[in-house]
């Protein structure tokens, strides 16, 4: 069981995908945009922060970007369905380079599931 | 003095009385074709036609002198237009129309033409002036930019749907398997399971529209490749036509990509262009075969076959003339296949039209459309 952080702007998205992680046995905090995961973040320990990239209130670059320059910084999963007009491919570029996995939009939950399990397997 | 503009006109009686070539000469060099037709007999004959003219049409003027222009008219030409020309000729009024004329070889062209009343100066009407402009160049390259307007505004919009759907649809299908194993009633499964099904075919289709917005967004390189364009393009195409055309395709002969020297949005537009004639000729309830295919490892040949009425041996290259259709319509500019052949001539390709599929009644062969563009290797 894992402590994870789930960042994402479109609470029926968010919710689909917190559903099956906690069915998978995961401890899921979920936040509605990057300002406020970071301040979940600062306040307690997770093993993995899984955030969406384009949310209008905050880029989930920034927050990538931002957990990696802390000490004892959590896994890092960067997800992006891309935007209008920008394809996912490009809406991921900047944050790969910094976190350990990155989720294309759609995915199944098998994918989801397996991506966390690989992650924080030690 | 009726309709006479006395303003300037004394300069150009100066030129007339100082260097009366020049007014002749401005005449014979016009780019725009000039003609004037006789008021004072009747059925107003023509009585000059500039260099021009003869360009346009190929008529020399000893054919024309002394008839009256109605000779440029023909099969398509609409009868509003010709209406509208009477009218302006009976209220002695100048007019503007565009209406389509045919060359002397029978081709038809796009004909601007504008016409005055010219009365002399005890104000009596005496000519009728015409200038003319022969602008089917002009008008297939605004349909070929207002496609590509078209298709680009298409891209973008359905890439916008198509992320917005894929939103709505990731926990629709998320949700349902996530729970389904924990349903014991096997007919609520089967239920839901077509519930799943159904939301996967829509996410599927709204990713089909997202590869169409692919190669808009992206900076237009001028290349394509297939056959993955190919498979866009005609998914779009199974968009825009009614459910009863069939579709077939056939893109397993191509081993690997290939590359071909034309933007994604200019390759859009010749595919459909194609594809929705093929569709018109079989009264959009045939069947339309798209093959792709590698040759000699230097070109891409793409074959798309009706199983229409076909088009008999003699009018095979006319297929492709500006106008060349016997239905001319709103939904039809006439000007499609010219486009299409315009598009794939500037890459050094060409297009063929031959036999298609056979009729449904076994009787004859549709047409068949094949595309050869020089790959880039």
């Amino acid at each position: 069981m894992c402590q994870i952080l789930l960042i994402d702007d479109m609470q029926p998205v968010r919710h689909a995908i917190a559903a099956t992680l906690r069915k998978a046995g995961h401890d899921v905090v979920e936040a509605d945009d990057g300002h406020k995961g970071l301040e979940i973040a600062s306040s307690r320990q997770f093993d993995l922060v899984i955030t969406d990239i384009m949310m209008p209130a905050s880029d989930g670059t920034d927050v990538v970007f931002e957990l990696k320059t802390r000490s004892s910084a959590p896994k890092v999963i960067a997800m992006s369905g891309g935007g209008a007009g920008i394809p996912a491919d490009n809406a991921l570029q900047l944050s790969s380079t910094q976190a350990d996995a990155v989720l294309k939009k759609p995915f199944t939950n098998d994918v989801l599931i397996e991506t966390v399990s690989e992650l924080t397997s030690n | 003095m009726q309709g006479r503009t006395v303003q300037g006109y004394a300069a150009l009686e100066k030129i007339a009385g100082t260097s009366p070539d020049l007014l002749k000469s401005l005449l014979e060099g016009s780019p725009d074709t000039v003609s004037v037709s006789d008021a004072r007999q009747p059925d107003l004959p023509l009585t000059y036609v500039n260099p021009s003219f003869q360009k346009t049409t190929g008529y020399t003027s000893e054919e024309v002198l002394g008839r009256n222009c109605r000779f440029l008219q023909g099969d398509e030409t609409s009868p509003d237009d010709v209406a509208r020309i009477r009218k302006a000729i009976a209220d002695r009024e100048p007019i503007d129309v565009v209406l389509l004329n045919y060359r002397k070889t029978g081709e038809p062209f796009l004909n601007s033409l504008r016409m005055a009343p010219i009365f002399d100066a005890s104000g009596d009407l005496s000519a009728y002036l015409g200038i003319q402009r022969d602008i089917t160049e002009e008008r297939i390259r605004a349909e070929s930019e207002n496609s590509r307007n078209r298709l680009e505004a298409l891209g973008t919009a359905s890439g916008a749907l198509a992320h917005q759907l894929n939103n709505l649809l990731h926990p629709v299908t998320s949700l349902i398997s996530l729970h389904l194993p924990d349903i014991p009633d096997p007919d609520i499964r089967t239920d839901l399971e077509m519930a799943h099904y159904s939301a996967t075919q829509a996410a599927e289709l709204s990713n089909n529209l997202l590869g169409l917005s692919r190669g808009q967004f992206e900076e237009d390189t001028g290349v394509t490749t297939l056959p993955s364009a190919l498979i866009r393009t005609v998914d779009l195409v199974r968009l825009m036509l009614p459910p009863t055309v069939t579709i077939e395709t056939g893109f397993s002969n191509i081993p690997t990509d290939v590359n071909i020297p034309i933007s994604e949005t200019m390759f859009a537009q010749v595919i459909i262009n194609i594809v929705t004639n093929a569709s018109q000729a079989t009264k959009h309830s045939g069947t339309i075969r798209i093959e792709l295919a590698e040759i000699e490892g230097s070109k891409a040949q793409i074959s798309i076959a009706d199983n229409g009425p076909g088009i008999p041996f003699g009018l095979r290259r006319r297929v492709f003339d500006p106008f060349y259709s016997n239905s001319i319509s709103k939904n039809s500019t006439g000007l499609g296949l010219s486009v299409a052949l315009q598009i794939i001539n500037k890459v050094d390709g060409n297009i063929l039209a031959t036999e298609g599929l056979l009729q449904p009644n076994g009787d004859g062969r549709g047409c068949m459309f094949t595309i050869d563009i020089p790959t880039i290797t």
